[in-house]
């Protein structure tokens, strides 16, 4: 098992439409590179949109039809981020990492 | 929800606000324009369309700037114009007067908006306005409709138990976001959250499934597709608010409550793109999973070529549903039926004018820069350099042409604004007038477009004032009690010909004499020739105190009207038969850019006529024109005379004395015989040079005391060349007349 593995991808605090281009070619290098298990670090997350929820939905449909099984987990997500995504009805698109916050 | 720091949204809106105003500017222009032919063809379904979409577009781009008054009122009038497109209300006359008041009102926001100040006269106007526009509703829309909207803004609860059927059930939205909603500036996730806080969402899903693969994902395109189940009465009006202004960009179905598992498997054949929908239909409590597999089932049944029955069927079971339920939102049809309305979008570009007047300016430079390397061309006698020099040219004027060319705009847009004036003119006076109008797709230079708009306004309301007569005198004339009004535009021989005509009274020469004497305009008792009698009118002083009315009269008189047209290197002709009407015609050139132009010298220095202004050429002897300055000393040292032209006495001008050049005359001189309004009178020149197409460049400020020039030129060979103003020479020479027919008559003593 690589470090990398154990460390979660560090989300930047805009998962907005002005940050998925370039967050996205990251993600792609990230997919190739690292390893189960795939998370993704939400600390930091201060601002979400559709389109940035649309980009880790496509990281984790990337993830399920490699046919293994891997889900993305999102640690340490903010209330805003889950509340984002229950609005929009992509809760089961993720794991949650902390499911002590009830959604 | 912010969707970037604060900082950049109030960058973008500051500059981005003149945009929207002018946009908005245009479309309640357009508004009112379909509003009022409309009142002639009230079913037109195009034309309902489109002004829905007006209202839509105003309304969208308002709340992008978070114009919440305007979004609100235009809400209401778009309430409306839905209701007319789909055919579910008729356009009477007194809701077209409606809509034409509510329409000035968005205007009036827009302004309020772009000034910042609040007016709290259009504020009550416009609450008494929204009060009958809800009045105007048809009865059971007009209930659950507005109250949906109030308590859309209330709370969800408060809109159980109102409107006849006040049963919650489970309603199931499905919502397909179009690839652009992100582009356009929309958020699927704003959108929801919104319909969240208006109605109660029971659950959403959204499909991971056809999400691409991250390498191959576009993240600015949308892919997203939702499927919400909403517990309410009727969440019509909510999701119609949450969803208006991305409706362009989402294809939305909205199915009431015990909806038969048909309307759902149509909502499956609709999205063939998305296999995993029916698992998330049963997700969200749209059906039960029994219920999918077995209509699923049912389906293959019906499509195998063994089965007797339509596949169609499922159709045929939607359509009597959604005879049913009215609020079946079919928005998928709609946005194509919009996006093939919005086909000319793309092919218009906005341009600040002054740009193109920059790049006519340089391009009418190098035209000049190239005729010089053309001469020089020819020179090298090379005859490879002359034919590429030539080639050169000919792409250059062509550019020039096509430039040009862009500056034309219809003068279609201009006209139309008139049939609002025309009718509440009409109905102010009492008249009963139709206003037709022919040759609207004529183009002239936007420059002049804008120009005379303002003359045109008053010609057209002069022929309404005292043209036309009240119905009553019409029939007793033996006319019928309708008037017309006919605007027409057309090219002629290298210039625009506008005419202004009505069926009224025309003109009755014998008032105008009376009045002509009156004032001194003419010695009374003397009846000049009828042409003359009718140009009185545009003499200044003309306007009379018993045409001075609410509407003409009021300073801005034909004389205004005639020297604006003049300005414009045009001119106006007017016709008149009493009792059978006016016809006013006024030439203009194609544009105010280029001059057909004559070239003349003196001494010198090179001078341009406008050729349309030349009449003919005549030979002079400058034996001849220093007998007549001896006579008259005064003007002679001005450089005016008069010299006799088959028998009529023709004011001469001659530029070497008014522009004082120094060099004596030579022996043979020309005298340049031109046209200007009524008057005709002589140009006195040294050579005659031929005709030249050439730019014109203003003359600076420092030059405006010069008296009858009106810009420069650049000649081929690099030389300048002085344009004359005929129109102010004209004045010049006017007054010579009056002086030298008193001398000639003390001459032939």
């Amino acid at each position: 098992m690589s470090a990398n593995s154990h460390t979660p991808f560090e989300l930047p605090s805009e998962l907005t439409i002005y940050a998925v281009g370039d967050l996205r070619s990251v993600l792609v290098e990230w997919l190739h590179m690292g390893d189960a298990p795939w998370q993704v670090n939400a600390a930091h997350l201060t601002e979400v949109d559709g389109a940035g929820i649309q980009l880790l939905g496509s990281v984790a449909q990337t993830l399920a039809s490699q046919g293994q099984g891997h889900s993305l987990r999102i640690v340490n997500a903010p209330q805003a981020l889950r509340r984002a995504c229950d609005v929009l009805g992509c809760t089961s698109w993720f794991e949650w990492l902390d499911e002590g916050v009830t959604p | 929800m912010s969707r970037s720091n604060e900082f950049n949204d109030q960058e973008f809106i500051a500059q981005a606000m003149p945009a929207f105003v002018t946009e908005a500017h245009e479309q309640v222009a357009e508004m009112e324009n379909l509003l009022l032919q409309l009142e002639l063809q009230p079913s037109d379904r195009d034309m309902l369309d489109a002004l829905f979409r007006c209202a839509h577009t105003v309304k969208g781009s308002a709340g992008i700037f978070g114009l919440t008054g305007v979004v609100e009122f235009t809400h209401h009038i778009e309430t409306l114009l839905d209701l007319l497109r789909e055919g579910r209300m008729v356009l009477s006359p007194e809701l077209g007067s409606l809509l034409l008041e509510c329409n000035d009102q968005i205007l009036a926001l827009v302004n309020e908006a772009q000034s910042g100040e609040p007016d709290l006269q259009a504020e009550a106007m416009r609450e008494a306005l929204v009060l009958r526009m809800s009045e105007c509703l048809p009865t059971g829309d007009a209930a659950e409709r507005v109250s949906h909207q109030k308590s859309a803004v209330n709370s969800p609860a408060a809109s159980a138990g109102q409107g006849a059927a006040a049963v919650e059930g489970l309603w199931h939205l499905s919502a397909t976001f179009g690839t652009d909603c992100f582009r356009h500036g929309m958020d699927p996730l704003s959108v929801l959250s919104y319909l969240g806080e208006q109605v109660q969402v029971v659950a959403v899903a959204c499909d991971r499934s056809t999400l691409p693969q991250t390498a191959e994902l576009d993240p600015e395109s949308c892919h997203l597709l939702v499927q919400v189940a909403i517990r309410a009465v009727d969440p019509q009006g909510a999701v119609d608010n949450a969803f208006s202004f991305i409706r362009e960009d989402c294809a939305l179905r909205l199915i009431p409550p015990q909806s038969p598992v048909s309307t759902f498997l149509l909502l499956l054949e609709e999205l063939p793109d998305h296999p995993r929908l029916g698992e998330m239909l049963v997700q969200v409590g749209a059906i039960s999973n029994a219920q999918l597999h077995e209509g699923l089932e049912q389906q293959r049944r019906d499509r195998s070529p063994l089965s007797k029955q339509e596949p169609q069927l499922l159709g045929a079971i939607l359509h009597e549903q959604s005879g049913v339920s009215p609020a079946l939102v079919d928005a998928a049809v709609q946005k194509q039926k919009r996006r093939d309305g919005h086909a000319d979008d793309g092919r218009f570009l906005h341009i600040p004018a002054d740009r193109l007047d920059a790049v006519i300016d340089l391009l009418g430079e190098l035209v000049v820069a190239s005729a010089s390397s053309d001469m020089l061309a020819r020179q090298s006698r090379q005859v490879a350099l002359v034919e590429s020099q030539q080639r050169v040219m000919a792409l250059i004027e062509n550019i020039r042409n096509v430039t040009l060319q862009m500056r034309m705009v219809p003068i279609g847009g201009t006209f139309s604004r008139f049939r609002r004036v025309v009718r509440d003119t009409a109905s102010e006076l009492g008249k009963e007038v139709v206003l037709t109008i022919e040759g609207g797709d004529t183009e002239l230079d936007k420059a002049v477009v804008e120009k005379i708009a303002d003359p045109l306004m008053h010609l057209v309301r002069n022929g309404l004032d005292h043209g036309l007569e009240t119905p009553a005198e019409r029939l007793a004339a033996g006319k019928p009690a309708e008037g017309k009004l006919l605007l027409s535009a057309r090219h002629e021989s290298g210039s625009i010909v506008l005419n202004i005509q009505d069926d009224g009274r025309g003109i009755h020469r014998q008032k105008v004499l009376a009045r002509a004497w009156e004032r001194g305009l003419v010695e009374p008792g003397v009846v000049p020739p009828d042409h003359v009698i009718l140009n009185m009118i545009f003499e200044p002083g003309f306007s009379t105190a018993e045409q001075v009315t609410n509407l003409s009269g009021r300073g801005v008189g034909m004389d205004v009207v005639r020297q604006n047209i003049e300005a414009l290197r045009g001119s106006v002709a007017i016709s008149s038969v009493q009792g059978q009407g006016t016809s006013i015609e006024i030439c203009l050139p194609l544009t105010l850019a280029i001059i057909d132009g004559f070239l003349v010298g003196v001494d010198q220095s090179r001078f341009v006529l406008a050729s349309e202004s030349v009449i003919e050429v005549v030979d002079a002897t400058s034996k001849g024109a220093s007998l007549a300055q001896d006579a008259l000393s005064d003007n002679g040292a001005r450089g005016f005379y008069c010299m006799s032209l088959r028998d009529e006495i023709l004011p001469v001008v001659c530029l070497r004395r008014l522009y004082e050049l120094p060099s004596a005359p030579p022996a043979r001189v020309s005298v340049v015989v031109v046209q200007a309004g009524q008057q005709r009178f002589g140009i006195e020149v040294d050579q005659l040079l031929g005709y030249h197409q050439t730019v014109i460049k203003p003359l600076s400020r420092l030059f405006s005391g010069l008296r009858g020039l009106s810009g420069s030129s650049v000649l081929g060979n690099g030389e300048v060349a002085l344009i004359l103003d005929v129109n102010a020479l004209r004045q010049v020479a006017g007054d010579a007349v009056s002086t030298s027919s008193s001398v000639s008559t003390s001459r032939t003593h």
